[in-house]
């Protein structure tokens, strides 16, 4: 895991940290408030709060919840799995940050309620990418070799399904998770400057509002480094969990 | 027989797909594509929301449309038409502007060599996993006014497309009927006349229709922040991002109900667009 982090976090450099030092050192140079490369920084952080959490529990939930629906469609989980892959695109990431803000108007706690909306749409991406792949992993085509390898060994199903069907399921689910990290992104804008949080997409909507590039051009660069930072931190996942990057013998023929 | 044209005298039917005749048998049975059915309802539920959209002013109480006085769903329907009238706009553009890209990626490769097309696209890549659908409320701040917002939207879609259009027309271009009409000592303009052309249009279609989800969402996104349409418009992000910042369930809720169902449906329909346009 650490090689293959320390590997995709090195790629990333280009993409992610550049764009966000360049964005900081332009909020130093242009933006017209004093303090405003540092105000950029933080509003950073508040954004990554907001989406890593979000994505980590949103994604490991889609996909179990997607996996298990391959493995029991008529079980209480399956049907679960199932409602989170068709509901997908019903449920926007800025459309639930708009009706989490309505509920912390009638009092609700921002910080649940903003992860939760922001968690939603990144499940039903994974649902929607582990249900077919956890499908193929126990189905009778070449990608089910793995599983029916290890029957045929004797392992019992709790080991089969944890170990060789779904690594399976997830490698889609992060291959995929670009889409996730855009959705999170946008529903992470929408939601600060919803409820005035102090993020990095908070920023840009002030500068939008009061016309000024300056204001608006170092958080938008800056949130196109951390969708690249996100994404790859998905990417090293992925290295580390499938299983083709663990086996000596190409997986395929397993 | 004509001149030039050695195989004229063949008359022989083209070997593409689309012109061949359907064959007996139980195994060429015709089946519906994968998310037929889905795609299906996509449509006929956008084509319900449009309908009652467009006819939105009849149920406002009279001949003038005063949706400050209108219940909260004959409001969220008049809305409708500035959103999705406005999706309808960027998505045309935004398609057109995907295919031209993909297509002009072909012709640099065909021009320079592969490198230049396989750069052409990958720049398409890069883009498609930026948030582009940020700039659409920055745009709307900074420029303001309908067809700017309508271009960045537009051009937020514009990667996508193009990426998807050029996979397909790759996918198209490395098939078999190709090869064989090829093989037949087809002249190239005539294998593309014939085959090429006639199989590209649905799949370009099909990766156009991709546009309409994303500018739609982009569109709302902007509009819910109150840079996007302007408010004579009217838009479903509007109102449900006044209804949020006033705290009032009852405005909030048909938007969002319409917005989400208007984007599912686009959802399905491009989804099944995409999947039907791919030969098995």
């Amino acid at each position: 895991m650490q090689r293959s982090l320390i590997r995709r976090l090195i790629d990333a450099v280009p993409t992610a940290f550049l764009p966000m030092a360049a964005a900081v050192a332009l909020a130093a140079a242009i933006a017209p408030q004093p303090g405003a490369s540092l105000t950029l920084l933080r509003g950073l952080a508040v954004t990554l709060l907001l989406t890593l959490p979000s994505l980590a529990v949103g994604t490991t939930l889609g996909t179990l919840a997607g996996s298990w629906a391959a493995v029991a469609p008529r079980s209480a989980g399956g049907l679960f799995g199932r409602l989170l892959a068709g509901a997908g695109p019903l449920v926007p990431g800025f459309l639930l940050a708009a009706v989490a803000a309505l509920a912390v108007r009638a009092g609700a706690s921002p910080a649940p309620l903003g992860w939760t909306a922001l968690a939603i749409p990144a499940a039903c991406q994974a649902a929607r990418l582990a249900r077919p792949a956890m499908a193929r992993a126990l189905g009778p085509g070449s990608e089910g070799g793995a599983v029916r390898m290890a029957r045929g060994l004797g392992l019992d199903e709790r080991t089969i399904l944890r170990h060789h069907a779904l690594p399976q399921a997830v490698v889609p689910v992060m291959t995929g998770l670009r889409s996730a990290v855009m959705a999170a992104m946008v529903g992470a804008v929408a939601l600060e400057s919803l409820l005035d949080l102090p993020g990095a997409g908070s920023l840009m909507i002030d500068g939008a509002r009061a016309g000024s590039a300056a204001g608006v051009i170092p958080p938008l660069v800056a949130l196109a480094g951390l969708t690249a930072l996100l994404v790859a931190l998905g990417a090293a996942v992925r290295d580390w969990i499938d299983p083709a990057n663990r086996s000596a013998m190409p997986y395929g023929g397993a | 027989m004509k001149d030039g044209d050695p195989m004229a005298d063949f008359e022989q039917p083209p070997l593409s797909p689309v012109r061949q005749p359907p064959q007996g048998g139980p195994s060429t049975v015709p089946q519906a594509p994968r998310g037929f059915a889905r795609g299906l309802s996509g449509a006929a539920v956008l084509a319900a929301l449009t309908l009652a959209c467009a006819a939105a002013p009849l149920m406002a109480d009279g001949s003038t449309i005063r949706r400050l006085d209108a219940d909260p769903v004959a409001a969220a329907l008049l809305d409708g038409r500035g959103s999705l009238s406005f999706a309808l706009l960027a998505a045309v553009l935004g398609g057109l502007a995907g295919i031209v890209w993909a297509l002009l990626a072909f012709l640099l490769g065909a021009l320079r060599g592969d490198p230049a097309r396989r750069r052409s696209i990958a720049a398409a890549e890069r883009l498609a996993g930026l948030p582009l659908a940020l700039l659409v409320p920055a745009a709307g701040g900074l420029f303001g006014g309908l067809w700017p917002l309508a271009l960045v939207t537009a051009a937020t879609a514009a990667p996508a497309v193009a990426v998807l259009a050029h996979a397909e027309i790759s996918a198209l271009t490395r098939a078999e009927f190709l090869n064989a009409a090829r093989a037949a000592a087809l002249p190239e303009p005539a294998v593309m006349r014939r085959h090429l052309v006639p199989n590209a249009l649905r799949p370009l279609l099909a990766a156009a229709t991709l546009a309409l989800p994303r500018v739609l969402a982009a569109e709302s996104f902007a509009s819910l922040l109150g840079l996007g349409l302007p408010p004579t418009l009217g838009s479903w992000g509007a109102s449900v991002g006044l209804a949020a910042r006033l705290g009032d369930p009852l405005g909030l809720a048909p938007p969002a109900l319409l917005l989400a169902l208007a984007l599912w449906s686009a959802c399905a329909v491009a989804d099944a667009a995409v999947a039907g346009s791919r030969k098995p």
